[in-house]
């Protein structure tokens, strides 16, 4: 995601500025750039319905009928890893991730409602 | 639902309404009288238009109410707890939920990407990648007490 800006950065006022607004913007993703060399871990996690499974409740039409189960390989690999605490903690601990700030923020508002909340 | 309203302007209002079976005086007739609408006119349109659709299913619907009191409307798909209800085979969501609450439901990743599916052809989902939207599915699986399972 890293853009050279070289190429547009003399090509007028209004592009260098907005183009350094940018790069205030993309500094700390930029820190961030995954390394995507290292093998990925194989995925671990089996679902629990195998190709072939009939996937009730999701058709709502007459004329339809409800999806069948592809292989676990057919679906994304994100897919595997929206249900997977380790891969949310890991965000979390990771600095450099907005969702650390987030989680940071809302721990600070419920310290500091807590303290707020003097009704012993 | 939200009524904006200078004058000549149109207001928008939203209903959840089954399938087929619109009409009844209590939601529907009453929103729709309010603002000079025939509810039967729309009826009619809304159970033709929805003639594919299993009878009684929920659907959001957004009228439009012009100025001169014509209408036009948009049909969304069903609720995303109706999906989970029925993905996970129970009628009602939990009443608590949280550590000391037991789930009362299952769903597996695979129907929640299917549930993900129909819910990206929304309109109003253009802008949200399908992996949002399947964690915005989890969500919701999550404050009914459904769990969701690989």
């Amino acid at each position: 995601m890293l853009k050279s800006f070289t190429s547009t950065a003399f090509s007028g006022l209004r592009t260098v500025s907005q183009q350094q607004v940018r790069c205030i913007q993309v500094s700390a993703r930029s820190l961030n750039v995954k390394d995507d060399s290292a093998p990925k871990a194989k995925r671990t996690v089996v679902s629990s319905a195998p190709e072939g499974t009939v996937l009730k409740g999701i058709n709502y039409m007459k004329d339809g009928k409800d999806p069948v189960a592809l292989a676990d390989d057919a679906y994304p690999e994100w897919l595997w890893e929206i249900n997977d605490p380790e891969v949310r903690n890991a965000r979390i601990a990771d600095p450099l991730d907005k969702k650390h700030h987030k989680e940071a923020r809302r721990q600070a508002i419920k310290a500091d409602n807590f303290i707020r909340d003097k009704k012993t | 639902m939200s009524k904006k309203a200078p004058a000549a302007a149109a207001s928008l209002l939203r209903l959840v309404v089954p399938a087929g079976k619109a009409t009844p005086s209590p939601p529907i007739g009453p929103a729709l009288g309010q603002r000079g609408v025939k509810s039967m006119d729309f009826c009619k349109q809304f159970n033709d238009r929805t003639k594919n659709v299993d009878l009684g299913t929920p659907l959001p619907v957004i009228i439009t109410v012009k100025g001169d009191r014509t209408f036009t409307f948009v049909t969304k798909s069903p609720p995303t707890s109706f999906f989970l209800k029925r993905a996970a085979g129970i009628e009602k969501g939990a009443t608590n939920i949280g550590k000391d609450h037991p789930f009362v439901g299952k769903v597996n990743l695979k129907q929640i990407y299917e549930i993900a599916k129909i819910k990206q052809a929304d309109e109003g989902m253009g802008h949200l990648s399908l992996k949002g939207i399947c964690s915005g599915v989890v969500g919701s699986a999550r404050s009914m007490g459904i769990e969701v399972v690989a």
